[in-house]
């Protein structure tokens, strides 16, 4: 039985230097880490980057002075023959078609770039947890779950699609913009034409959040910024009642909430149970600290909060340098007031 | 103009020695790696051994036995991508361990390794 005895201690033996090892291997790695993300290799790329920017800015200058030149002498010329303004149509066309054009050739690549070397590493900064993709964006299934507009959303597009997990919570968010199309029939008269005008309606244009959440439920409840009740008082209350698109009024017992928001439900029992004490509490802590409405749809187990936004929300600047990006600080507002919202639910 | 001249060829050789020593750092790693690789290969040397060893006493740990021995065979024969082989390597650690805990339920074994011990410091 001595074989049994050498045998664990060469197994204890090689367990140790497996495990030294490992860490040996662990810091090298660490190392290699640091030196890449460091400040050197990263300014490199950084000033690359920048570079890229003057030299698009660079470009756009001579069009714009192309463009004024244009405009300046075609309007010349049209008063001095005395001719229709609305001859003006075709230099402002030209002019629009050549920024488009520098648009589509220098400022998307230029976008793209930046997005990948700048904010993949804010986020990852912000939350080690979250990932970036500048192209995807919060699924259009999602979108319509939350059956927060009633409107029909027949363009569906967005980008900037932040994902992870804080703690044991997944989150997502991008911007999306949703429109409506109408298409409007109708004859003009004459030999009986007929035409067809599309016109689209904006539904949503912002920031959408989604997050899980932490307690089960079948039915919808949904939280509205409660306009109604502010501008008509008592005779708003009796017009909230009556909604059929959301479901039943729900009326809650904290009269703060009530002031600052609506709740529709389709269940009233379990509008209740998801809406704890805590997370109104939240909620209007929340709408406090930003003074924006809120809207907080929550349906099969998850919540998910759409934001309007002013103006694209991760796009550089071009005029600025690549390292003031001045939008940061209102996504991470937002962002910190939605992860302290997982955070609760967990 | 000489002073433009000597700027350049100092950014180009910063920009040199910062490769270089990226790729220094990235074979470090790689080295080290392959220093986890060779102690593995050598536990796995060990394994047959072990297994031999204690097979005939403990009768009731043939899942343990097996177990180890399929862990085994797959990390010597196939030549696995690197996450996987540290992945395997600790599925043998756990197994190991729980051959370790198991051998103090047989105290026969225990008993006869004292003896042995015992007996050879008499001797």
């Amino acid at each position: 039985m001595r074989i049994f005895l050498q045998l664990q201690a060469a197994l204890n033996e090689v367990e140790e230097q497996i495990s030294a090892a490992r860490r040996a291997y662990n810091a090298s790695v660490l190392e290699y880490n640091n030196a890449l993300e460091m400040i050197p290799t990263n300014v490199m790329a950084f000033m690359m980057l920048d570079e890229k920017r003057v030299r698009i800015k660079k470009k756009l200058v001579p069009l714009i002075a192309l463009s004024a030149v244009i405009v300046i002498f075609s309007f010349g010329t049209a008063v001095c023959f005395k001719m229709d303004l609305s001859v003006m149509t075709v230099p402002f066309g030209i002019c629009a078609i050549l920024i488009s054009g520098w648009y589509l050739k220098f400022y998307r690549d230029f976008a793209g770039s930046f997005k990948e070397q700048v904010i993949k590493k804010i986020m990852g900064f912000i939350d080690p947890g979250l990932s970036y993709d500048k192209d995807k964006s919060v699924s259009k299934d999602l979108f319509l779950e939350s059956r927060i507009f009633q409107d029909r959303a027949d363009r569906y597009g967005g980008d900037d699609f932040v994902f992870g997990r804080i703690g044991k919570t997944d989150i997502q968010f991008s911007e999306i913009n949703v429109k409506r199309v109408e298409k409007t029939t109708s004859s003009t008269g004459i030999g009986l034409k007929r035409r067809t005008k599309t016109y689209t309606y904006p539904i949503f244009n912002g920031l959408f959040f989604v997050g899980d959440f932490n307690k089960a439920f079948e039915k919808k409840t949904i939280v509205l910024p409660d306009t109604a009740e502010r501008i008509f008082g008592r005779l708003g209350q009796k017009l909230q009642s009556i909604n059929a698109f959301h479901g039943e009024l729900i009326k809650l017992e904290d009269p703060e909430f009530e002031k600052f928001f609506v709740v529709y439900g389709e269940d009233q029992v379990e509008s209740r149970y998801i809406l704890s004490t805590s997370l109104m509490a939240h909620i209007m802590d929340f709408r406090n600290k930003t003074k924006k409405d809120i809207f907080y749809p929550l349906s099969r187990q998850r919540y998910s909060s759409p934001f309007l936004m002013t103006g694209p929300f991760l796009n550089p600047v071009f005029l600025n340098p690549c390292w003031i990006f001045r939008k940061s600080k209102n996504i991470l507002k937002i962002y910190r007031s939605q992860s302290a919202l997982s955070r609760i639910l967990i | 103009m000489i002073w433009i001249l000597v700027s350049v060829g100092v950014v180009l050789i910063t920009i040199f020695l910062l490769y270089n020593s990226l790729v220094n750092k990235k074979n470090q790693t790689l080295n080290a790696f392959s220093g986890i690789d060779t102690l593995l290969k050598k536990r796995y040397d060990l394994i047959p051994n072990l297994v031999s060893a204690v097979k005939q006493y403990m009768k009731h740990e043939q899942g343990l036995f097996t177990r180890i021995t399929e862990l085994r065979t797959r990390a010597v024969t196939g030549d696995l991508p690197d996450d996987e082989k540290v992945a395997v390597g600790q599925e043998i650690s756990g197994a190991i361990k729980g051959i370790m805990v198991a051998v103090e339920n047989y105290p026969e074994l225990k008993a006869n390794e004292n003896f042995f011990t015992a007996s050879g410091r008499i001797e």
